[in-house]
Order: structure tokens, then C-alpha cells, then sequence
């Protein structure tokens, strides 16, 4: 067994006063990637309790992997959103703030997901952490970056805004959701799941350098 | 039937090409036109939402048969209707008070659409119980889209407030009316010989999806 919570403060008290001695941007962005590791804990807390319950229960007669296919996603993307939405109700920052916020999220929840499977399925295969590396790591960073970038469309035109975090949510989950089925999935699926967030990756890094300019 | 499965499975690719394409156009559109950039990013969410959906129906008749619950799919559908609130309530953002004052006028008769919705939802829900929560999801942002598409259009229609979006505020009452049928058919089942209605319905929802960028597009360039 695995204690996640011994994880999480060995990896977040270095991270914590290192928050405590920058300043600017690059604070920020380690608090942000610590509240990362948070959002991961919490998840895998109620990913197990929901784990539980369809295990006792059989809950509309799902299994233990098709609750994870289809519930995981939601509550995850749940838990990454708060902390950004949180930063962009509270604060009045730029879009670049709002993205990099999102950005170190993403980045520490996949981060603290990593360090689980490598403690839980051992560092020994390479491969196994190349994978991790590519797919399940860019999912987390690329949902973040999608939130991030679409919040920063509209955080300062008030009304729509709610909707439009609500949405991206949404858009999020489901395609988190898409990648955890096709992984979930055995041969040609689970190649295409694993191809998919490396090309989504690709596309978002190609319009970034692109400068692609948003504009309200 | 079998001929009417392969229809309807066709019809959900063709929906998914069809989203993918103009959620890339929209995109591009977006780049190239700052003067309307939002609308139309939030467009391409829009499409994106609806492709997601319906990729995600395909995959999980084709990877692996789930049970039909509320599920990621549903979730993606609902996020395209609040992609559409979001447009909505842009377009009402930057009014100054007077035009807010004129517009108010329409509000009670653009509860119209709101209580069809309603009306719709209500019967779902005394045909299948079982998917309350499923109804209850897809019934709020329903109802929500409606009144502000119908409000919008009304404003449009008498006032002239948003020059040129009219067709685009009809295209999304289209959008939703289709959509209820789509949905009454859905729920009315198959077994009950409503399967080609249910198939003329897709096939609508897949036009007229792909109608809401071109009433934009036309309400932009007016």
C-alpha cells in the first residue's frame, strides 16, 4: 500500500519554501504547481471512496474500470479547476498569468500521478515511464492549458465568463474521459489513446510558437 | 433495423467530420477576424464540445458496450449549450442601458421557449424516469439557451438592436427545437417504430449544427 499523504509532504515542503522565497511570476507558478499535488490527493481520495462504493454497491451495473473510465475524468478535471478558478474570481491578473497558473496545475497534478505509478508499478521499465511520461502526463498538462486558455478569453467580461468556465469544464472532462476509455481499451484503441495526447500536445505547442494572438 | 443502426451510426460520423471541420474553421475564422474573434472561438468550443460527444458515444459502442448512464458524452453536450449561453450573453454585454431598458420589453414573451423546453423535459421524464438526473442536466441548459435565444431574436426582430444576428438567434431556436424531437424520439424508443423519425432528427441536428456558423458568419459580415 501506498500512502499518497507521506508523498505529498515530502514533495510539497521543499516546494513551499521555495514559494516562500521567490517572488513574482515564479512564485506563483510554484504555488500553483504545489496546489497540483493538492488537487491530485484529493482526487485519488475520492476516486477510492467512488471505487468503494461501485465495488459494495455495483452502482447501475458498472464495473470497477468502466466507473473509472467514466468518473475519474470529471472529478479530476473538478479538482485541477477549482484552484485556477479560484485565482481568476479572486485576482486580476493577465491572460499569460491565468494560462501559467492553469499550466503549473496541470503540470503538478500530473507530476504527483507520475510518482504514484512509478512507486506502485516500479521505475524498472523504461518504457512504462517513457508512456507515462507522453500520455498521461501531457492529458493533465494539455486539459490545464485548454482550461487556461479558454478562461483567458473571457475572465473580463463578467457574465459570460461563468458559462464559459462551466463549458470548459466540461470539454475538459470529456476529453480526458476519451483518452482514460481508449487506454482502457486493448490494442489499436489503446495505441490511439496513447498517440492522442501527443498530438494534442503538438498542435498546442505548434499555435503557441505560432503566436496566435486572442484578442476580446 | 439493421439498415437503420448502420444509418444512425453514419450519422453520428458524419456529425463528429462535420463539428471537426467547422470547429477548425471556426478556429481559423477566429485568427483571422479579430473584430469577432470571441464569437467565434467560442464557437470552435462549441463544435469541439459536440465532436467530443459524439466521438464518445462511437467509442463506447465500439470499444467496449457501457451501461447508458450519465456519463462524459452527456457532459460534453451540456458544455456545447453552455459554449452557445456564453455567445448569448456576450452579444448583451456591451449594450448601454437604454437599448438594456428597450430589450427588457421582450423578456416575458421569451419565456415562450423556456416553458416548451420545460414542457418537452417533462414528458422525458414521464416516459423514462429512470434518467431524471440525465434529463434534469440537459433540461437546465436547455431552458436556459432557449430564453436567451428567443429573447435576443425578438430584440433583433423589433429593434434591430443586434444588426444582422437574427438569423443566427433562429438558427439556434432551431438547433434546440430539433434537438427536443431528437430527444422525444430517443426516449420513445426504438422498439415503438420511432426509429425513422429518430433518424430524420439526427440527420437535422447534423444541418443544422453546421448552420449555426454560417447565421453567424452572416451576422458578423452584415
Amino acid at each position: 500500500m501506498i500512502y499518497l499523504e507521506n508523498i505529498f509532504v515530502c514533495l510539497a515542503i521543499p516546494l513551499i519554501i521555495a514559494a516562500c522565497l521567490l517572488k513574482g511570476e515564479t512564485r506563483r507558478f510554484t504555488v500553483f504547481f504545489t496546489l497540483g499535488f493538492l488537487a491530485c490527493l484529493l482526487s485519488a481520495y475520492i476516486n477510492s471512496f467512488i471505487a468503494a462504493v461501485v465495488a459494495d454497491n455495483g452502482y447501475a451495473s458498472l464495473t470497477i474500470t468502466q466507473a473509472m473510465v467514466q468518473i475519474t475524468p470529471i472529478c479530476e478535471e473538478i479538482m485541477k479547476a477549482l484552484p485556477i478558478f479560484f485565482f481568476v474570481a479572486a485576482h486580476r491578473h493577465g491572460r499569460d498569468s491565468i494560462v501559467a497558473a492553469s499550466l503549473a496545475v496541470g503540470l503538478g497534478f500530473a507530476t504527483f500521478e507520475n510518482c504514484f505509478y512509478i512507486m506502485e508499478y516500479g521505475s524498472s521499465d523504461f518504457l512504462f515511464a517513457l508512456a507515462r511520461g507522453f500520455t498521461a502526463g501531457v492529458v493533465h498538462a494539455s486539459c490545464a492549458a485548454i482550461l487556461g486558455y479558454g478562461l483567458a478569453l473571457t475572465y473580463r467580461r463578467g457574465r459570460p465568463a461563468v458559462p464559459c468556465a462551466f463549458a470548459l469544464l466540461c470539454a475538459t472532462s470529456t476529453f480526458h474521459a476519451i483518452y482514460n476509455l481508449l487506454v482502457a481499451a486493448k490494442g489499436a484503441w489503446r495505441a490511439a489513446g496513447y498517440i492522442m495526447p501527443v498530438i494534442t500536445a503538438a498542435v498546442m505547442i505548434g499555435m503557441t510558437n505560432a503566436k496566435l494572438k486572442i484578442k476580446n | 433495423m439493421n439498415i437503420l443502426k448502420t444509418i444512425d451510426f453514419i450519422s453520428y460520423i458524419a456529425q463528429s467530420a462535420l463539428c471537426a471541420a467547422w470547429g477548425i474553421r471556426s478556429f481559423l475564422r477566429a485568427q483571422k477576424r479579430k473584430d469577432s474573434s470571441l464569437l467565434f472561438y467560442l464557437l470552435s468550443g462549441f463544435y469541439a464540445c459536440v465532436f467530443m460527444s459524439n466521438i464518445y458515444y462511437l467509442l463506447t459502442w465500439t470499444v467496449e458496450d457501457y451501461p447508458f448512464l450519465l456519463s462524459p458524452g452527456d457532459l460534453s453536450w451540456v458544455g456545447a449549450l453552455a459554449f452557445l449561453i456564453t455567445i448569448a450573453l456576450g452579444f448583451t454585454d456591451g449594450w448601454p442601458p437604454g437599448q438594456r431598458k428597450a430589450a427588457g420589453r421582450y423578456r416575458v414573451p421569451a419565456l415562450a421557449a423556456p416553458a416548451v423546453c420545460i414542457a418537452f423535459n417533462i414528458a422525458y421524464i414521464a416516459i423514462y424516469p429512470d434518467l431524471i438526473f440525465n434529463y434534469l442536466l440537459y433540461a437546465v441548459p436547455t431552458v436556459i439557451l432557449s430564453y436567451f435565444a428567443l429573447w435576443l431574436f425578438l430584440t433583433e426582430h423589433k429593434d434591430g438592436a443586434l444588426p444582422g444576428l437574427q438569423s443566427y438567434h433562429l438558427t439556434v431556436l432551431v438547433w434546440i427545437a430539433v434537438q427536443l424531437f431528437y430527444d422525444l424520439f430517443s426516449t420513445l424508443g426504438w422498439d415503438y417504430g420511432y426509429a425513422v423519425p429518430f433518424e430524420i432528427c439526427s440527420w437535422l441536428l447534423t444541418l443544422t449544427t453546421a448552420g449555426v456558423y454560417f447565421a453567424a458568419k452572416k451576422g458578423v459580415d452584415a
